[in-house]
């Protein structure tokens, strides 16, 4: 069985299927791209010191960086509470009076048990000492590795199953497929293992950066090369030599 | 494509369609331009033809501060902005989806014992959403750190888990408060008010400072502009059991308010239910009344004009104002709704962008 010797009905689910797959995967880059930089709309290429502070920096700060630096008044604010964590995130003046007041005003409307406003977020509270403290850890917990990493990791093992199963059975030569399909499980393995290691080395966040863009450029050029194949002839220099 | 059998241009259509076509929508999602006239503006609550030269920006509001637990209202509204300027003043068209034209606020019932009962309702803050009024309002940055980024949020406190808003007890008293960060920080408010100013022509021009302390302002960061004249008041009277006032006419406009041309002694000849307004109004005069208005409610569409001067003056207009006194400058402001509620609002998060064309 190959692509193009489908029917037409079947063609025209697959390509459902891939497009679908691409808007996904341009979504999530797009949402990367605005969680990782300054700007709140557009797509936009992460930059890297937002990345190194979510997966080096603490939750806390890693958070008022990126998901939640839109509710950030001053970026002393986060420079403000960075340092407080630096230091050891003890419960002293500085705290009570100057990191208690950017909780206040930045975080606190939604953080709270009470709050009751749209979107609040009543199960992360972060309205005392011991609220805030447990979210000053460098890097990703056991606890939080392991919810995200198996979450992400079936998730797109899912995905990239689809696709790479997909191109399998493509009329591209065997070195293009091999290629793609081991570049894209490569570097799901690669990107999510990174988030763990950049707790212990700044320098991993670069790994996540390029491994995760290399990770999702390969899901890409497999859906757009699968639709190629599925409605176009593939010039014979890419295509498998038994099917000439 | 020309060579393209048609049946292979369907996945080339549907990846320009739904792959390339979304990204090309991003642009100028809030931000609204307003073009210069050559005409003047008649402030009448309805969309004149010249309105429909001027761009329009659409925004959702669907965030509510706090969920009353006596709340009816709208949780969702789309309103439709546009706004022109000739070389003095700026214009300003709001239109917003409202199934119910909300009139009621605090009114006096004859009773069946021949008494008069203010109706007011509570919700657990202490505040009405049943018995009260439409409103609209503008949230101009003047000089506030954060606003282009945040909007509103930027100067909203809400109560904590320990009922406190900067250590002071508010439980029971309200769900939030309006101040900003530093001395010197104020925000430009423009509340519309359909029951106690939209009848006189003017929108309560107020603003927002730093003040957290409920003994320095009752009302904490949020001001009236400084006035010579006018407001509303409570039309009760002196042993605060009945009406003091009433209107010469009660015909469907003059039910809610009293203004001064309809204002005359309250004389009772009615009939158990029977309702007379709970507030009286007159135009504000200074800094407070500088933004003309009319509203009107029609076919569940609330349709409000506004008008103010470029640049006001005034003894605090530069605190108290947000003046547009250079056109080629980006402003920034945040926009809601109150639907029949006093504090509870419809938000949305972050900024618009205002520019001059």
């Amino acid at each position: 069985m190959r692509l193009n010797n489908l029917s037409f009905h079947s063609k025209l689910g697959l390509s459902g299927l891939l497009i679908t797959i691409i808007l996904g995967v341009l979504s999530a880059a797009t949402l990367i791209g605005l969680l990782y930089s300054s700007a709140d709309s557009g797509f936009n290429l992460p930059e890297m010191d937002k990345v190194q502070a979510k997966y080096s920096s603490s939750l806390l700060v890693g958070a008022m960086k990126t998901s939640m630096y839109q509710h950030v008044t001053v970026d002393e604010d986060i420079d403000l509470v960075a340092d407080w964590v630096k230091q050891g995130a003890i419960n002293n003046d500085f705290f009570r009076d100057e990191v208690m007041l950017v909780m206040e005003n930045d975080c606190q409307s939604c953080h709270s048990r009470s709050s009751t406003m749209t979107g609040a977020i009543p199960s992360i509270p972060l309205s005392n000492y011991e609220d805030i403290k447990r979210y000053t850890e460098r890097g990703f917990s056991w606890a939080h590795m392991a919810k995200v990493a198996h979450i992400h990791l079936l998730g797109i093992a899912m995905l990239m199953g689809i696709v790479t199963l997909i191109l399998s059975i493509s009329s591209y030569q065997n070195t293009i497929k091999m290629g793609l399909i081991c570049v894209a499980w490569i570097t799901l393995w690669l990107d999510i293992s990174a988030w763990w290691l950049a707790k212990f080395s700044t320098s991993f966040a670069y790994l996540i950066a390029l491994a995760g863009t290399i990770e999702i450029a390969s899901i890409i050029t497999i859906c757009i090369l699968c639709l190629f194949d599925l409605w176009f002839v593939i010039p014979a220099f890419f295509r498998e030599k038994n099917n000439n | 494509m020309k060579h393209l059998p048609s049946i292979k241009r369907i996945p080339l259509a549907i990846f320009m369609t739904f792959i390339l076509q979304p990204y090309q929508l991003l642009a100028s999602e809030t931000q609204l331009i307003s073009i210069q006239m050559s005409q003047s503006i008649h402030l009448d609550g309805l969309v004149d033809e010249y309105w429909k030269t001027a761009p329009q920006l659409k925004l959702r509001l669907d965030k509510l501060p706090y969920q009353a637990d006596n709340y009816q209202g709208l949780t969702s509204t789309d309103v439709t902005l546009k706004s022109m300027h000739d070389e003095e003043f700026v214009y300003f068209l709001v239109q917003y989806p409202d199934p119910t034209k909300s009139l009621k606020r605090f009114p006096w019932q004859k009773q069946k014992d021949g008494s008069w009962l203010q109706l007011k309702d509570k919700d657990q803050t202490g505040h009405s959403n049943i018995y009260y009024e439409d409103k609209f309002a503008f949230f101009w940055e003047i000089n506030t750190p954060g606003f282009a980024k945040k909007g509103c949020a930027v100067a909203c406190h809400l109560i904590n888990d320990q009922g406190k808003i900067n250590g002071i007890d508010q439980k029971g008293i309200t769900a939030g408060r309006k101040y900003t960060r530093r001395s010197g920080e104020t925000i430009d408010m423009w509340h519309w008010k359909s029951v106690r100013m939209n009848p006189v022509g003017v929108v309560d021009d107020q603003f927002v400072d730093h003040v957290k302390d409920p003994k320095v302002n009752k009302n904490w960061g949020r001001h009236g502009d400084n006035k010579t004249g006018g407001g509303y008041k409570n039309n009760i009277n002196k042993d605060k059991n009945g009406p003091a006032f009433m209107n010469i006419t009660n015909d469907g406009l003059n039910d809610f308010t009293i203004t001064p041309e309809q204002k005359t002694a309250f004389v009772d000849t009615f009939q158990t239910g029977d309702l007379i307004p709970g507030i009286k109004s007159e135009s504000f005069t200074g800094s407070r009344g500088d933004i003309s208005t009319k509203g009107v409610w029609l076919d569940g569409v609330w349709t409000i004009e506004m008008k103010r001067k470029l640049v006001t003056s005034g003894k605090k207009a530069n605190v108290q104002d947000v003046q547009f006194n250079d056109l080629s400058k980006q402003y920034h402001f945040a926009i809601s709704v109150f639907d029949n509620s006093q504090i509870n609002h419809l938000y949305h998060d972050g900024a618009i962008t205002f520019t001059f064309h």
